[in-house]
C-alpha cells in the first residue's frame, strides 16, 4: 500500500507515544488533524497491511525480569539453514532469528536473540539449541556494555519537486 | 510483579486494543476493571518495566533500510569510538560486545545509499578499520518472548 499525507500525520502521532488515560486517541487524532474514527481507521488499516508489525508496548527486559538476554551466532552450511532456522525460530526462548552476509574472519552466517530469567539458563538453552540441531559452530557475543538504545524516528519521505 | 502484571502484560505486549477506550477493553479481556488497569500501566512505567507505549512499525514498509554493523575497536579507544557512533541519529543501537568485533550498532536509513554513506562516514571518522557490514538476508522470526520472570 501507499502512505498518504493522512497517514502518515497518523504515523508521526502514534510514535509520540500512547498515553495512559481513559481516551489516549482523542488527543491524537486531535493533533493529527482528523477525527477520532478516521484515526482509528487508518491505525486498524496500518495495522491490517503490517505497516504497524506490532501493536503493543515495548519492555525493559531487564526490568521485565529477562537479565539473561544473548545474541548467540551460528556457521550453518547453506544446506541446512532451512532446517536449522526453522528449529530456532519455533523455540519460545528465541526472538530474532536472522541469517546475515558474513565477512572476512567472521564466519557465522545465523543470528539468534535468546532471553532466559538468568544468564545460566540462557546458557543451557543454547547449548540445548547446539546438540538439537547439530551445530557446534557457534559464538555468545555476550554484551560487556550498553552504548546507545533509542527509538528510531520515522518521516514521510522528502517528495520531489514536480 | 503480580498474577495480574502479568496477565497485563501478555495482552498489552502484541495486541494493545485499536479502539476508543483500548484500557476498558484490555480491563474486560483480563477480568479486571478500567481503573485498576489505568493504575497498573503507571506502575509498570514508573518502575521502568514498561519502556514506552508505541506501535511497532515495519521500516522497510516505511521506506527505510536497515543494516547491522560492527567495528574491531581497540579497548583504550572504546568510549571515544562510542562517541562517533552513536553521534549519528542513524545508529539506533550500539553494543559493546566480547569478542572481535566488539563493537556492534544498527543502522536505519531512507535508503541503500544513505545508509552506505552512514556506514563509510563512520569508518573515515571511527579511523579503526573497515566497518563490517552484516544486513540481514533471511528473517525466520522476529517477534516478543513471553513468560516472565518471577
Amino acid at each position: 500500500m501507499t502512505l498518504d499525507p493522512r497517514d502518515w500525520a497518523v504515523i508521526e502521532q502514534l510514535q509520540n507515544g500512547i498515553a495512559v488515560e481513559r481516551r489516549p486517541f482523542d488527543y491524537l487524532a486531535r493533533c493529527a488533524g482528523m477525527t477520532l474514527e478516521e484515526f482509528l481507521t487508518r491505525m486498524l488499516r496500518l495495522k491490517h497491511d503490517g505497516i504497524i508489525r506490532r501493536m503493543g508496548v515495548r519492555l525493559r527486559h531487564h526490568a521485565a525480569g529477562m537479565a539473561g538476554n544473548i545474541l548467540a551466532v551460528w556457521r550453518v552450511a547453506e544446506e541446512d539453514v532451512e532446517r536449522v532456522g526453522a528449529y530456532f525460530a519455533g523455540l519460545p526462548d528465541v526472538s530474532h532469528c536472522y541469517t546475515r552476509a558474513t565477512y572476512e574472519g567472521f564466519p557465522y552466517n545465523l543470528y539468534t536473540m535468546v532471553h532466559a530469567p538468568t544468564p545460566a539458563q540462557v546458557g543451557k538453552v543454547i547449548r540445548r539449541m547446539s546438540r538439537e540441531s547439530g551445530i557446534s559452530d557457534y559464538v555468545t557475543l555476550k554484551t560487556v556494555r550498553e552504548l546507545k538504545k533509542s527509538t528510531p524516528r520515522y518521516r514521510p519521505p522528502e517528495r520531489e519537486e514536480g | 510483579m503480580d498474577d495480574l502484571d502479568r496477565r497485563l502484560l501478555s495482552v498489552i505486549q502484541e495486541h494493545f486494543p485499536i479502539d476508543e477506550r483500548p484500557y476498558l477493553q484490555i480491563a474486560r479481556q483480563i477480568g479486571s476493571t478500567q481503573g485498576e488497569v489505568l493504575d497498573r500501566m503507571k506502575g509498570l512505567l514508573e518502575r521502568g518495566i514498561i519502556r514506552d507505549i508505541s506501535p511497532v512499525f515495519d521500516l522497510q514498509k516505511l521506506g527505510y533500510r536497515s543494516t547491522l554493523a560492527a567495528l574491531t575497536v581497540p579497548s583504550t579507544r572504546v568510549d571515544e569510538v562510542a562517541a562517533v557512533v552513536n553521534a549519528r541519529d542513524e545508529v539506533t543501537h550500539n553494543y559493546l560486545r566480547a569478542g572481535e568485533p566488539n563493537m556492534w550498532f544498527t543502522v536505519i536509513a531512507e535508503s541503500e545509499a544513505a545508509l552506505q554513506r552512514v556506514l563509510s562516514d563512520i569508518e573515515r571518522d571511527a579511523g579503526c578499520g573497515p566497518v563490517a557490514n552484516f544486513p540481514a538476508q533471511r528473517k525466520f522470526t522476529a517477534r516478543v518472548v513471553f513468560g516472565f520472570g518471577e
